[in-house]
């Protein structure tokens, strides 16, 4: 489903985050992206999520090469994924509801479906009460919480976490790793990124780990 | 839940940001219709100029006058010639009709009493059918080549400085008129600027969760066109104000001459509005599309 090839990339200003990263991921898996900070684990999510373009080799989608397709194609492509960002990117001259609303909105649902689906998706993450409050009142586990409400709302095929357990205590945490698992199990394959090597313990999920931008075997 | 709608609706929501700053935005409209009233209005007046000019054309004639003692057989030709070089129509005056006139004129009938011979040459009066006055100066000068033509006559001159001078201030106007255009473009630009600017993390969400260049621009071009129909309409106010207080006020000065502002028409008022609304829109697509190309893939 997901499959990188001697994927390299280097910043404007020289930095080489990734060099030759090749991976296979399988639709359904569960899979786990480790590494120090500064591995270049948030740079390979954001290659795979077409958010940047890589310098060499190639990312292919469900065996379509993301260089292949111009630019007004990335959109769409973009719907099939859910990101969980690791600085949230909610939304706060909004509602909790209104940040759920916006894939939907784009991808031109109707008004009750958004409703309906937006309902859905707090519920799933127990925010279903604070719909109509302001994120910023939200607590850090909570705002974590709505950031993937927000990513699986268009029900997407894949979902990218990046750090999503980032400043979280344990408890929460663990309860994040098991949201993901469950949707893991109703089919959506699941890539998250994180620095934490506790919150992978005990999962038997496959693991990457990153070191330098390389890949560890 | 209509709130929900009022808030996303694109067009609704740039309705609701106009609102939000009224100030500025009608400031911004303002601006945008006085300095497309002024061209406008200026378009105007020197459009009922050029129908003044027109018309003093129309109504000038050239008097050609014989030399003196010419033959009769020399009055066959010259008319022979005229005819042949001028269309419209030639009216034959006399010496002996000119000298009558002149002596119903009171003031000079003791005069003409006294007189021993006619001093009153023959005399054509060409009246063109239609036509414009750098043709009549050339027939003029054609005619006034002729040997057997003492003079002639065309009080027309200072209409084909008009007409000139008409010209010369239309084409300015449109120099205006595209000077204002450009600077509609960068103000729209700068404004939808600072919208993107207020709206940045919103876009940048937007984007990555799937929407499209279209979906992104969308509302800044309804901010745009709104804008830029708001600012049309506002050149369209002006105009009228300006010729129901301003114009009405010194109409009945000019009319004794000939001089009629026309009313403006259909094409007239949409002129501005299209004009205005087209490059706001424009301004608006450029300004969206320069941010898409910053944060994009
Ligand atoms: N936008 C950027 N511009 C320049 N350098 C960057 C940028 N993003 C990340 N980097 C650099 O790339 C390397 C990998 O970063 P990142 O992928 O964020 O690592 P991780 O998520 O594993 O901590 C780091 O050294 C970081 O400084
Ligand atoms: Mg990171």
């Amino acid at each position: 489903m997901i499959q990188t090839e001697n994927l390299s990339k280097r910043y404007p200003g020289g930095h080489q985050a990734l060099r030759n990263v090749s991976i296979s991921i399988q639709e359904g898996e569960m899979v786990f992206l480790t590494g120090h900070s500064g591995a270049g684990k948030s740079t390979l999510m954001k290659l795979i999520g077409g958010i940047e373009r890589s310098t060499s080799g190639s990312v292919a989608i469900n065996g379509t090469k993301l260089s292949s397709l111009n630019r007004s194609a990335l959109p769409y492509l973009r719907r099939n994924f859910g990101f969980v960002f690791q600085d949230h990117k909610l939304l706060i001259d909004r509602s909790v509801f209104h940040n759920v609303a916006l894939p939907l909105l784009i991808s031109g649902f109707s008004k009750s479906e958004i409703t309906t689906r937006v309902r859905a998706a707090l519920d799933k993450v127990g925010l279903l009460e604070k719909e109509a409050l302001n994120p910023q009142t939200l607590s850090g586990g909570e705002q974590q919480r709505l950031c993937i409400a927000r990513a699986v709302v268009n029900k997407p095929a894949i979902l990218l976490a990046d750090e999503p357990t980032g400043n979280l205590d344990p408890g929460y945490a663990a309860d994040i790793v098991a949201m993901f698992r469950a949707f893991n199990r109703v089919g959506v394959t699941v890539v998250i990124a994180t620095h934490d090597p506790a919150m992978i313990q005990g999962l038997g999920a496959r693991v990457i780990e990153l070191k330098q931008g390389e890949l560890l075997a | 839940m209509n709130w929900f709608y009022l808030r996303f609706s694109a067009f609704s929501d740039s309705v609701v940001r106009l609102l939000k700053q009224p100030v500025t935005s009608i400031l911004h409209i303002l601006g945008m219709g006085i300095a497309l009233s002024i061209p406008m209005g200026c378009y105007m007046l020197l459009d009922g100029a050029d129908q003044f000019a027109r018309k003093l054309n129309n109504t000038s004639q050239l008097n050609v006058f014989l030399a003196a003692d010419s033959s009769e057989e020399t009055i066959k030709i010259a008319e022979k010639q005229l005819t042949e070089i001028f269309d419209g129509d030639i009216a034959f005056i006399d010496q002996d009709e000119g000298l009558i006139e002149l002596s119903k004129n009171s003031e000079f009938s003791g005069l003409v009493k006294n007189l021993d011979t006619n001093p009153i040459p023959h005399l054509f009066v060409l009246t063109p059918t239609n036509s414009d006055a750098k043709i009549l100066t050339s027939i003029a000068q054609t005619i006034e080549s002729w040997t057997f033509v003492e003079e002639v006559r065309f009080d027309a001159q200072w209409a084909l400085k008009l007409e000139s001078f008409i010209d010369l201030s239309k084409i300015l106007i449109m120099l205006v008129v595209l000077l204002i255009g450009l600077g509609f473009v960068a103000s729209i630009f700068t404004t939808i600027q600072l919208q993107i600017t207020i709206r940045k993390d919103e876009i940048e969400v937007a984007r990555l969760v799937g929407a499209t260049g279209r979906f992104i621009r969308r509302p800044f071009l309804y901010y745009g066109f709104i804008q830029g129909l708001l600012g049309g309409l506002c050149a369209v106010i002006i105009i009228f104000i300006g010729i129901k207080y301003g114009l009405n006020a010194i109409q009945p000065m000019l009319e004794p001459l000939g001089f009629y502002i026309r009313s403006p028409n259909g094409v007239t008022l949409s002129a501005p509005v299209i004009f205005s609304v087209s490059l706001s829109l424009l301004g608006a697509w450029l300004s969206s599309s320069n941010h898409l190309k910053k944060i994009d893939y």
